[in-house]
């Protein structure tokens, strides 16, 4: 497939040296702790990369800068070549109706009083995205669309978000995610709330889009045999850096950290445990140097 | 070895609708059952209802039996006194199952206080003790921090501490590692492995991840809208297993054997929840 | 399983109330400002249904007239804090954290000043109490109040991901607080309502007893309350009739804030 080549054109998105410290108030007085630490990191048109990592390795915070949901405490962040970072909402018109995300839990990334049809719309209102010509016109005729694309029934428009399950739900937010047809998705561990028996359905679902639409795919997750699925490329995040990044195949098949050996390592596969293989329940090391389980939510 | 858990015809009920349909399951001493179903299959219901924490508005049938006792329509002292003695629970959310206001080390002495009336000096060696056997670094400091201080996989430690303090004989686990990372994950089921064997302790484990569960059981339930459609040694289900919903499950659990760029196989491929219903 | 209907029940009651106001506009069975010291202290009877006050005006008719005043007073400070209260409750909750932490600071210090000292400046101010003071009154110091509840609740809101989804289309400020905010908060500012309702016709009840609010002449149930108090001991209805009045006023908005709460939410009416 040609199609895979990335595009030699300006780069997608662009952080350069991107940190980002939270102020948060603890026992003793402010603490500061760094969820962004001297982020590099280039996505190229038509890439579709994986960002992986363990909880508070700073990757869901990384995506929120690029998306400029969130300014950067220092570094540049480029969308096609601009600044974004601290840019004002009408400088950021470009990002705004290029790119859009796909949240982990649609619970809360579908607000529950809105139905079906006004939820996938609301990006078509926008009123960025209906100075762009190629934002579909006929809202209803778009909506009955990708209602398709996404499988569900014409008739979920007109239904409440807790009507569904939690597969549905994450199709109804992808839904909403394609209306505007973007160049670019982002997916923040989409498929990690879902039911292993439903998150085939929405991967398959993710990878078909990808390749029909040619987006641009940057896709959150902590399990690499997931990412590896919808990705080419793959960055992986620990403690607010890019630890190792490349074509997701050689990673996968011989990753050059300890640190992403083992989050290959956790992945839980099917297995008969036996009496002697007890002892050996999973090859994953007691703890990983430094290694407390997770910092603190 | 005697069956310790026997749970024969359980229906349950909530307004007109009917959340199972008449099940039995056998657990025996010290053996590992794991149950796996969708959301909304009854396996929590099954686990609430032997736990005796269904709402007031449930309509319960059937017997349920631990260790020769019926529980069903067992009062909520009677349920009490077993509860964290004979049978314990580890839940999805530690956050949610531990008290944000109380530190932890008193959590886990109060389990062991109310069922073995253990001096307070007593209980408070033996929950430093639980806590480092749980993996759970500097015990002390945990001891005497709130939940909040600590990380996701840190409380879901001191839930199973909590949990396995007092050896029970039955401990209900459900989707115990479902809100954590992978690694953490990784973790937390091979402590539960261990602790599990080291106190003897016999365990319902509920996930919707074959994966998760076959790290853990040596039997395995699958539950669908609330009957369950096969049980066996996870070796035989694995293996061959009987009904297409089962080998949808199996084949969806393999994401890691499928090419990247060629489809991941999904249940309806196998199954489409009608054909073969029991 | 049947559920009661707090809905039902709340508007009932609250229509009940409004029934009498608008009755009273039309017809009363006597002049309910017409005193007669001859006929003072009656007890119930066919001319006189709910008795007689100790300045020998008809009770019945004063509540009548009462409730148009009741419910006047409540509707609208109601609405002046509301209309006030929740937008600014709203800015806070969608400003950053420092700027919303200011704001509401502000919102605090009108809080700790209690509607009575604000009736009585307004009153002085004005020469006298009346009713319009007694409502503008009730309303601003019942700001801080639906402010409070505006901004924990849009906060929340805001720290959604539909917030977020909508933020990264590009929908703006406005539109996200009326798409999104507003109708995720209203069950909350719902129940403030009810509360602050019942609260209102309390607080007007109060300052008319402390003679603040509405004028002698004009017969609302807290002048009533005032008025028969003398005869706490030996007519002990005389008090009872407006009390009960104001209760079943107050309980019906609470009964009402409570069902439209439910009725509004879409997870709880498919239930229903």
């Amino acid at each position: 497939m040609t199609d895979d080549e990335p595009d030699p054109g300006v780069p997608v998105f662009e952080a350069r040296g991107v940190s980002r410290t939270f102020r948060r108030s603890g026992t003793r007085g402010r603490v500061l702790t760094t969820a962004l630490d001297g982020v590099d990191l280039t996505v190229r048109p038509g890439q579709r990369l994986g960002i992986v990592g363990e909880s508070g390795s700073g990757k869901s915070t990384l995506i929120r800068v690029l998306d400029a949901l969130l300014p950067p405490s220092s570094g540049e962040v480029l969308f096609r070549g601009r600044r974004i970072d601290n840019a004002s909402s009408r400088q950021l018109g470009d990002l705004r109706s290029s790119v859009q995300m796909v949240f982990q839990d649609p619970r809360s990334s579908l607000d529950p009083r809105m139905t079906v049809g006004d939820i996938i719309t609301e990006p078509l209102r926008s009123p960025l995205l209906r100075s762009r010509p190629d934002v579909p016109r006929n809202h209803g005729e778009r909506l009955a669309e990708v209602l398709e694309q996404v499988e569900l029934e014409a008739d979920a428009a007109g239904h409440y978000p807790h009507e569904f399950s939690g597969g549905e739900r994450q199709r109804i937010a992808i839904a909403r995610a394609i209306a505007p047809r973007p160049d670019v998705l982002i997916a923040d561990e989409a498929v990690s709330a879902l039911d292993v028996s439903v998150r085939a359905h929405v991967l398959n679902l993710f990878a078909d889009l990808v390749r029909s639409d040619r987006l641009t795919l940057i896709f959150v997750s902590h399990d690499l045999a997931v990412v590896r699925h919808v990705c080419d490329h793959v960055a992986v995040m620990r403690s607010g850096r890019i630890v190792e990044s490349g074509p997701i195949e050689q990673i996968y098949a011989s990753p050059a950290r300890e640190y992403t050996r083992n989050l290959l390592a956790s992945v839980p596969k099917l297995r008969v445990r036996t009496a002697s293989s007890r002892r050996t329940a999973t090859e994953v090391p007691d703890e990983m140097p430094p290694g407390p389980d997770d910092p603190p939510a | 070895m005697g069956a310790l858990l026997r749970i024969r015809d359980l229906r349950i009920g909530f307004g007109r609708a009917e959340a199972l349909h008449g099940i039995d399951l056998t657990v025996g001493e010290g053996a590992r059952v794991g149950i796996i179903g969708e959301s909304g299959s009854g396996k929590s219901v099954t686990a609430l209802a032997t736990m005796g924490l269904l709402p007031d508005t449930a309509r319960v049938s059937g017997s349920i039996e631990l260790g020769g006792r019926q529980l069903v329509g067992l009062s909520d002292t009677g349920f009490a006194r077993l509860r964290g003695d004979v049978v314990s629970m580890i839940f999805q959310e530690p956050m949610t199952a531990l008290d944000p206001t109380m530190r932890v080390g008193r959590q886990v002495a109060e389990v062991l206080r109310l069922h073995q009336g253990a001096p307070a000096g007593r209980a408070r060696e033996r929950v430093i003790e639980m806590l480092s056997q749980v993996g759970l670094p500097d015990p002390e400091r945990i001891s005497m921090s709130f939940p909040h201080q600590l990380s996701g996989g840190q409380r879901q430690r001191a839930l199973i501490a909590m949990a396995l303090i007092n050896q029970p004989e039955l401990v209900i686990c459900d989707e115990p590692t479902t809100a954590l990372d992978v690694t953490v994950q990784a973790r937390v089921l091979r402590l539960l492995d261990e602790q599990l064997d080291a106190a003897g302790a016999a365990c319902l484990f509920i996930s919707h991840d074959l994966a998760v569960v076959s790290q853990v059981c040596d039997e395995v339930l699958v539950m669908y809208r609330g009957t369950i459609v096969e049980s066996g040694p996870i070796a035989q289900v694995l293996e061959n297993p009987q009904h297409p919903y089962t080998a949808g499950l199996i084949a969806t659990a393999r994401i890691d054997q499928i090419e990247p760029g060629r489809p991941l196989p999904v249940i309806e491929n196998f199954w489409d929840g009608k054909e073969g219903r029991p | 399983m049947r559920r009661s209907h707090p809905l039902v029940v709340g508007a009932v009651l609250v229509g009940l109330i409004c029934i009498l106001a608008v009755v009273s506009f039309f017809w009363t069975p006597h002049d309910p400002g017409l005193v007669d010291a001859s006929i003072a202290l009656q007890p119930p009877s066919r001319t006189y249904p709910l008795g007689t006050d100790g300045f020998g005006q008809d009770i019945f008719s004063r509540i009548l007239v009462g409730a148009r005043i009741c419910m006047l007073v409540g509707v609208m400070a109601v609405t002046i804090g509301a209309l006030l209260g929740v937008p600014i409750g709203i800015l806070a909750g969608m400003s950053r954290r420092h700027v919303g932490r200011r704001i509401m600071r502000w919102a605090d210090i009108f809080y700790a000043f209690p509607a009575l000292l604000l009736a009585i400046l307004l009153a002085a101010a004005n020469g006298t109490g009346s009713t319009m003071t007694a409502m503008i009154a009730i309303g601003i110091s019942s700001i801080p109040a639906f402010a409070r509840v505006a901004n924990t609740a849009s906060r929340s809101v805001m720290s959604r991901d539909f917030v977020a989804a909508a933020r990264s289309s590009g929908i703006g400020w406005t539109a996200i607080a009326w798409r999104h905010v507003l109708p995720n908060i209203l069950p909350v500012v719902l129940v403030q309502v009810s509360s602050a309702l019942g609260r209102a016709i309390l607080a007007e009840a109060a300052l008319s007893y402390l003679g603040v609010g509405t004028q002698p002449t004009t017969p609302t149930w807290g002048r009533m309350l005032y008025d028969a108090q003398k005869f706490v001991y030996d007519h002990p209805a005389q008090i009872a009739v407006p009390a009960v009045f104001i209760a079943i006023t107050v309980l019906g908005f609470n009964l009402l804030g409570d069902g439209l709460r439910e009725a509004l939410d879409p997870r709880l009416r498919q239930e229903a």
